[in-house]
């Protein structure tokens, strides 16, 4: 059989069109005139995109970009019967797609399970090596933005400073850890405490304001210590870096879909901070029965501050344990303790009333 | 140009069995000429003929958006060279379409090559970050100028692949010129129009586009770019006022501020496309602000009728079952128990991401069909050409370049069509 029929032929070296005569015989022949400038072998030719009803193809053993369009439908058709490779470079082939689903879904378990188990436990070791040094300068780093964010500056009463040390010095003595915490009042009436990386806590006025009884300021300071040394600051930024890093491979530019990652972000991260919270109250009521203080004014000092109602439940968006929850575990822990908790008082009346004013204007 | 482009041609009667088919049904015979759009003394004009089908880009939006969700995002590299590929081949001039070489495959290598080394810079960036605030609060601000000029070096890069990658008569297109260079001088004028509230932002379009432009080839053929700062700062003038006036008008802003978008795109698109040429041959533009008028019109009515649809449902369904999920016991401790919760309540978190996703989907999906694929087809069918003869007798020139910079783009989130 041989069949004829005209095309159009690039050469892959310049732009010129050469109409030229295509033949099918053992290959593709490419004839010009009297001259055959290419014979494709069938096996060779891809095909590449091109107008509609017509058929271009290349060779793999060609230049890369000569090629050979055809619009006749009978050349189309033979070619396409021998042409057993015939088909786009890239295009994946049928059940590709199938392939593409089962490793995107393979790849998101292990972004999602790498984010989930992973990156806690990268963050504990990378925090563990982080030297100490490193970690307060961090911390220096956050304390100006927390001063900035939560308005308010350090306190420096003369007497309330002092039962401050005082407090501070007999947590800090039975806490025994490594690096030495600082301990600061912080002149924002937000009810609250937060522990930076590196040592430093911040004790709110506002919660300061709130609380009845020194063992409850103890108490929190106690959890706060607890957060120091589990490295918890510096191991949750870690967390965040990772994560963040991690679920941003997931879904790329789809309008919004940072959203989606922020809220699985939260999801994740949250479910940790429970967990290094209720870490936190362990290491706190062991240092306050070591003092011989009960643990349990921690947990009322927090129901004063937030009156969650009976039977609250809490949600996977959360950051901490319930404080309903936490006040019930505290006061079992007291009382299960085999021991009265009678020890000293950390701070007598006078101390405590200066601790309590320590922000005021003189 | 004329409506009636005339198959013979300027440079010979083509053979009759490579005619171009009759255009499609929804191919516009682009638009009648104006007195506006006076031709050009004596030039020959070679219109640039739309070919796409809507049926395909359908099919294209259709399954790249069925396979966004089970794979998670990771589908976007074929569906963007699918995209890729369908507009190439469905630009053509004289008888001859552009073509997309590149592949899904590279992109998802660029991807994680990116990956690689992007990693170490921005945990670089992070510490060094760190180490400012230490200084001073918020000193850290000033490092993300480095995000900007490294997702502007991204841009570059991926513009050099996307452009590698096309294929005319088969002939390369190509470019050079520093992408950090390019990068340094966004960032210049970013400064400049930071300082003058944005007045300097179409000089800055003008100067980023000349060195684009000058920097792309098409084998021995050197582009260039001749729009400038002032020819776009009097035609986005009337459109952006519009659009600023628009958008404090309530209620009418639903629709004042997709039309006038529509407006300042197609303006845009008119300074942009009209401004470039290959060596002697110049691009032409007869698009003008009311192009895409209708299109910016019926996605606004579509994508507000989907969005009512959609949060209605989603605030019955949804919010229903995202308030059941929030509430639900949390066991304390270990992980195995808080990730069993999650299992348990993992049809609810997946009807909820399904829902939210579903919504973006939707949206992205219908305006890919109701603005995306017009855009496309009358920004194509109001180009057209002069001196394109030249086109002909151009030689090989550049080589491939590696997908890394659309990757760096992925990963930044800088990255175009």
């Amino acid at each position: 059989m041989d069949q004829h029929c005209p095309g159009a032929y690039f050469d892959g070296v310049s732009s010129r069109r050469r109409d030229v005569t295509v033949r099918i015989d053992a290959g593709l022949e490419i004839i010009d005139g009297d001259v055959c400038l290419a014979e494709w072998s069938f096996l060779d030719l891809r095909q590449l995109d091109s107008l509609p009803d017509t058929l271009k193809v290349r060779s793999v053993a060609a230049p890369e970009l000569a090629s050979l369009t055809i619009a006749d439908p009978t050349t189309i058709e033979a070619i396409r019967v021998r042409a057993a490779r015939l088909r786009y470079d890239g295009q994946e082939p049928r059940h590709g797609i199938l392939r593409i689903v089962a490793l995107s879904l393979a790849a998101a378990v292990s972004i999602l399970g790498v984010a989930f188990f992973g990156v806690p436990k990268m963050a504990r070791a990378v925090a563990s090596i982080t030297p100490v040094w490193a970690e307060r300068k961090l911390g220096d780093a956050v304390a100006g933005q927390v001063k900035v964010m939560f308005g308010g500056e350090v306190c420096v009463g003369g007497e309330g400073g002092a039962a401050l040390a005082k407090l501070s010095e007999k947590l800090t003595v039975k806490a025994r850890l490594p690096h030495p915490v600082r301990i600061e009042v912080l002149s924002s009436r937000i009810p609250n405490a937060v522990a930076l990386p590196g040592g430093r806590v911040f004790l709110f006025d506002g919660l300061l304001a709130r609380a009845e009884h020194p063992d409850e300021v103890a108490g929190v300071l106690g959890h706060e210590i607890g957060h120091e040394a589990n490295r918890d600051g510096l191991r949750a930024l870690i967390e965040a870096g990772g994560t963040s890093f991690l679920l941003g491979l997931l879904f790329g530019d789809l309008t919004g879909s940072a959203t989606l990652v922020l809220v699985v972000r939260e999801i994740i991260s949250s479910a940790h901070s429970r967990e290094a919270e209720a870490a936190a109250d362990i290491f706190g009521r062991d240092l306050m029965h070591a003092l011989g203080r009960p643990a349990a004014p921690l947990a009322r000092v927090l129901t004063r501050i937030d009156p969650s109602k009976p039977g609250a439940k809490g949600s996977i968006f959360d950051s901490h344990p319930l404080t309903a929850e936490r006040l019930k575990r505290l006061e079992a822990a007291d009382a299960s303790l085999g021991r009265p908790l009678d020890g000293p008082p950390l701070l007598n009346e006078a101390e405590w009333a200066a601790l309590k004013t320590i922000c005021a204007k003189k | 140009m004329t409506s009636e482009s005339d198959p013979e041609g300027p440079w010979g009667p083509r053979k009759a069995d490579l005619k171009p088919p009759p255009p499609t049904e929804s191919a516009p015979q682009t638009k009648p000429a104006t007195s506006a759009d006076p031709a050009p003394s004596r030039e020959e004009v070679t219109p640039v003929i739309f070919h796409g089908s809507r049926r395909d880009w359908v099919g294209i939006m259709a399954r790249g958006m069925a396979l966004y969700l089970p794979t998670f995002g990771f589908y976007r590299f074929w569906l963007k060279t699918e995209q890729r590929r369908f507009l190439w081949r469905s630009i053509s001039v004289n008888d001859e379409a552009l073509a997309y070489h590149g592949t899904a495959r590279e992109l998802l290598v660029g991807f994680l090559f990116a990956i690689a080394v992007y990693l170490p810079i921005s945990v670089t960036y992070f510490i060094l970050g760190l180490y400012a605030e230490t200084v001073q609060a918020f000193a850290s601000v000033p490092f993300a100028l480095f995000t900007i000029v490294f997702s502007y070096f991204a841009a570059y890069r991926a513009r050099r692949y996307r452009l590698t990658r096309t294929v005319f008569r088969g002939v390369r297109f190509w470019m050079d010129g520093s992408a950090w260079r390019f990068a340094f001088t966004a960032l210049g004028w970013m400064v400049a129009t930071g300082v003058t509230l944005g007045i300097a932002w179409p000089w800055m379009a003008a100067g980023l586009e000349r060195f684009k432009w000058r920097h792309s080839h098409f084998g021995d053929l050197q582009g260039d770019f001749h729009g400038t700062g002032w020819g776009l700062f009097k035609a986005l003038f009337w459109p952006a006022l519009g659009l600023v006036v628009g958008a404090f008008i309530p209620i009418a802003n639903l629709l004042a501020i997709p039309i006038m978008m529509s407006a300042i795109i197609a303006v845009y698109g008119h300074w942009l496309i009209g401004g470039v040429s290959f060596g002697p041959v110049r691009f032409q533009s007869s698009i003008d602000s009311f192009l895409l008028l209708g299109p910016a019109v019926v996605t606004a009515l579509a994508v507000g009728l989907f969005g009512a649809v959609w949060i209605g449902i989603g605030y019955v369904g949804f919010w229903g079952s995202l308030l059941g999920l929030a509430s639900f016991e949390v066991p304390q401790g270990s992980d195995a128990a808080v990730l069993g919760a999650l299992v348990r309540h993992a049809p609810w978190l997946l009807l909820g991401f399904a829902w939210g996703l579903i919504g973006l989907v939707g949206i992205t999906f219908l305006k890919s069909l109701f603005f995306d694929f017009p855009r496309m087809q009358r920004f194509a069918a109001s180009t057209s050409l002069t001196n394109a003869e030249a086109l002909e007798t151009v030689v090989q020139k550049g080589h491939a370049e590696g997908s890394l910079g659309e990757g760096l783009a992925d990963a930044l989130g800088s990255d175009g069509f």
